[in-house]
């Protein structure tokens, strides 16, 4: 096991692990409100499960890059080598997935669950409700963009 | 296409053909009532629903009442019709149902009996329950509740205490009451039960002893045997209650018979109170009624020859709708384009003055729908599905376009996948299928390159569609300069990242030039438009941040096509036995089932997203309100004949 090995797994670890924990407390936070207004009328479960769903895409993103690292570096079937650079440079890849991942989860869960409170009142303005948690995954997907030209290059 | 030109339609007719008249338009669906108000005409007074219902139909058929009798025998009955099955209702079968109203309306009667006689069981049962469960613990007590009285010398009380105070309580009344006898019956759970007998004369004591240890007199009612006889008759009484259930449950069944008729039934009704409702936006006086409404200026004929075939009692005005007045909106567009209606609803309707977008909008949704789910074989099983089902189940309305956007953004998705060579995530490229154009996987930039591209074109197009309504409006110069202008920029900014810079670098001068000479213009001093032109250019970042907003379809792409790769890869690392083919299948299926899921709601929201922020925000107007005719709206029935309602 060389240095360069280890900081790739590093990189997976941290991708997977803090993109994950953010879609987490994200799915979290909008599932509280979801069932408090599914409690008042249940026939809002589809609507607010939908709005529910919003905050998990970004573990999905970490995942990714996560598993698009492994691949790279043929982890599943014997390793290949990897340089400490290369390795540094796919962990600083998976970076920014990780870190915007967590915040960028998080903030979209209580967007969500604000949508939700308007999902409540309004019901049939279900499209405007999506379309404020959707703003928010907006830096998610450009820090996803980053980390994956970043991890695809990489010359190990 | 376009929104529907409308008319605005005046009818005055006599009160006794009303009923038919509404039918007419009820059929025709194409004619919406508005609230009247006419000031100052003695006579005329707005009708309400209730004198309008009482005065046929004794004894008064409401929809509620029937929708709760189906629930009821739903919830008991056991048939199960084919999916999507509809019962057809003509004339023959409206004229029979119209005929057994009485009998049905005793069916709904009876159900609601049967559902009376539930509810009071079941409380009923709640109560012998609660008595059960409070009579337990004093099973031990051998003596009948009357016998358990005061003697001549002696108390005799029967309580609970404490559990966690059980033992001082104990030891006081054996210290304290000399002439004492105490004993443990049962237990609840956080309390003992007791039977205390002590001397009379030490009632002061004993008194303030139980009371300092918060001894309560239990003191029973309703019975007067002993505890365990009462459980017994209580829990018998819940047999009886049970068998009641069962016969009311029976009886339930059998009046699911006329469940069919029922339905009908409840469509009819529906029918008419949708057409009553509209009744009460009339005037009218005693022999006459008013309607004022809207209606598509192309049936103004149809109307006309309609009304005429029933009656010539009637003053019938189309009138052309004014430049400033608002109307309803509604749209016509060819039925590709009209599943993609929804997602311009799901934002607000355009308003009035405003274009119907649709036709623009639609092929874009389509397209990048395709790119971010972009999956062969998911999109396969989406037009399959979708077609299926709308086909199936008979769809109308809303339910109908929900059923063919699903269908044909399956198709979208079937296109790119191919394109792609993406199906069941790398699943195909595992088999050897080979994208028909590229991977985007190994091909990253010209997969971002195609994306801004498209971008472009979306947000090009956004800006012509301005540029149209302000042509519309006859505002030639915001559009020269508003949208011209800025053509010229961006298109001068690409070009210079082309051979022909020289070129691009000249217009996007001009461009420049004019914009800040240009888009200050409704201010007032001339410093004022000089900066506000000059801080216009700033836009330009608006605009690549547009652009940049496009990458979003490359990394949802990607998310689809990563996540069936790491359920095939889960899948291939068990190896190609049989015994792991097992495991593996489920794996695969329940891997790519949530893969559809989880990918296509992603799809569909950053389609929408990119629609609603990108596109409509270069020139769309909300805030119309939907044209709602009168028309036919029906849960169980087909209605096959006009004349059937």
């Amino acid at each position: 096991m060389e240095l360069g090995q280890i900081l790739a797994i590093a990189g997976v670890a941290l991708s997977v692990g803090l993109a994950g924990i953010g879609s987490a407390i994200g799915v979290g936070i909008a599932g509280e409100s979801a069932a408090g207004v599914v409690s008042e009328d249940p026939d809002k479960f589809g609507q607010t499960l939908i709005l529910q769903a919003l905050p998990g895409t970004q573990g999905i993103y970490g995942l990714l890059i996560g598993f698009i690292i492994l691949l790279r570096t043929n982890f599943l079937a014997g390793m290949v080598d990897v340089s400490p650079e290369a390795g540094l440079m796919l962990l600083f890849g998976a970076l920014p997935i990780g870190i915007v991942g967590l915040f960028s989860a998080i903030a979209q869960g209580k967007a969500s669950a604000a949508s939700i409170g308007l999902i409540a009142k309004r019901p049939e303005e279900q499209g405007k409700a999506i379309i404020f948690p959707a703003m928010v995954e907006t830096y998610a997907v450009l820090a996803l963009l980053a980390s994956f030209l970043v991890v695809w290059f990489v010359r190990l | 296409m376009a929104i529907v030109e409308m008319k605005k339609i005046s009818l005055v007719a006599l009160k006794s053909d009303m009923d038919k008249i509404l039918k007419i338009f009820q059929a025709m669906g194409n004619v919406e009532a508005i609230e009247t108000q006419v000031e100052g005409v003695e006579g005329l007074r707005k009708s309400t629903l209730s004198e309008v219902s009482a005065k046929k139909d004794a004894p008064l058929l409401d929809v509620l009442p029937v929708s709760r009798a189906l629930a009821t025998l739903k919830r008991y009955g056991n048939k199960k019709k084919p999916l999507g099955y509809k019962h057809a209702l003509g004339v023959d079968k409206a004229k029979e149902i119209e005929q057994k109203k009485e009998f049905l309306f005793d069916v709904i009667l009876k159900c609601q009996g049967i559902e009376d006689k539930l509810s009071e069981i079941r409380s009923g049962k709640t109560r012998l329950n609660n008595l059960i469960a409070q009579t337990e613990p004093w099973k031990a007590l051998n003596m009948p509740i009357k016998e358990a009285k005061d003697t001549k010398e002696t108390r005799v009380l029967l309580g609970t205490a404490g559990k966690e105070i059980a033992d001082t309580f104990e030891r006081s009344l054996i210290e304290s009451l000399n002439e004492c006898w105490f004993h443990r019956l049962g237990e609840t759970r956080d309390e003992y039960c007791y039977i205390l007998i002590h001397h009379k004369e030490l009632d002061k004591e004993a008194a303030i002893l139980l009371k300092e240890n918060g001894f309560n007199k239990t003191t029973f009612t309703g019975f007067e045997g002993t505890p365990k006889d009462a459980i017994a008759d209580y829990a018998r009484q819940i047999e009886e209650f049970d068998a009641q259930a069962v016969e009311a449950e029976k009886q339930a069944e059998t009046l699911f018979a006329h469940i069919d008729d029922l339905e009908m039934l409840y469509d009819i009704l529906t029918i008419k109170q949708e057409r009553e409702t509209q009744t009460e936006k009339l005037l009218k006086t005693r022999e006459a009624f008013y309607l004022r409404g809207y209606a598509p200026a192309k049936d103004e004929v149809l109307i006309r020859n309609k009304l005429a075939s029933v009656t010539d009692a009637l003053e019938l005005d189309f009138e052309d709708i004014g430049r400033d007045e608002v109307y309803p909106v509604a749209f016509k567009n060819p039925a590709v384009v009209r599943p993609f209606e929804m997602i311009t609803k799901l934002y607000s309707l355009p308003n009035h003055t405003s274009i119907d977008s649709n036709i623009h909008m639609a092929p874009f949704f389509f397209i990048f729908f395709g790119i971010m789910l972009g999956d062969a074989a998911y999109g396969l099983i989406m037009a399959v599905l979708g077609t299926y089902f709308t086909i199936k189940l008979k769809l109308k309305g809303d339910g109908a376009r929900m059923g063919w956007l699903v269908a044909s953004l399956g198709v979208a998705t079937l296109i790119w996948g191919a394109l792609f060579g993406s199906w069941f995530g790398d699943g195909g490229a595992r088999i050897g299928i080979a994208p028909i154009w590229f991977d985007p996987l190994t091909n990253p930039m010209l997969m971002l390159g195609l994306c801004f591209g498209l971008g472009l074109i979306q947000i090009f197009t956004g800006m012509a569609l301005k540029a149209w309504i302000n042509i519309k409006r006859g505002l030639y110069l915001d559009a020269i300069f508003d949208q011209g202008l800025w053509y010229l920029l961006l298109i001068g900014l690409l070009l210079m990242l082309t051979p022909v810079s020289a070129v691009g670098g000249y217009m996007a001068i001009v461009g420049a030039i004019g914009l800040v000479l240009t888009q200050g213009r409704s201010q007032k001093s001339i410093l004022s438009k000089f900066t506000s032109g000059l801080l216009s250019l700033y836009n330009v970042s608006a605009y690549l941040s547009d652009v940049l907003s496009y990458s979003r379809l490359f990394a949802l792409g990607l998310a689809t096509a990563v996540i069936g790769m790491v359920f095939n890869q889960l899948g291939a690392m068990l190896g190609a036995s049989w015994i792991t083919l097992i495991i593996a299948i489920p794996i695969l299926v329940a891997g790519h089932i949530f893969n559809i899921a989880v990918s296509s709601l992603g799809a569909y929201v950053h389609s929408s997203r990119l629609q609603y922020i990108e596109f409509f925000g270069k020139f769309f107007e909300g805030g119309g309100k939907a044209f709602r005719p009168l028309g036919i709206k029906t849960k169980f029935t087909e209605v096959l004949e006009e004349e059937a309602i």
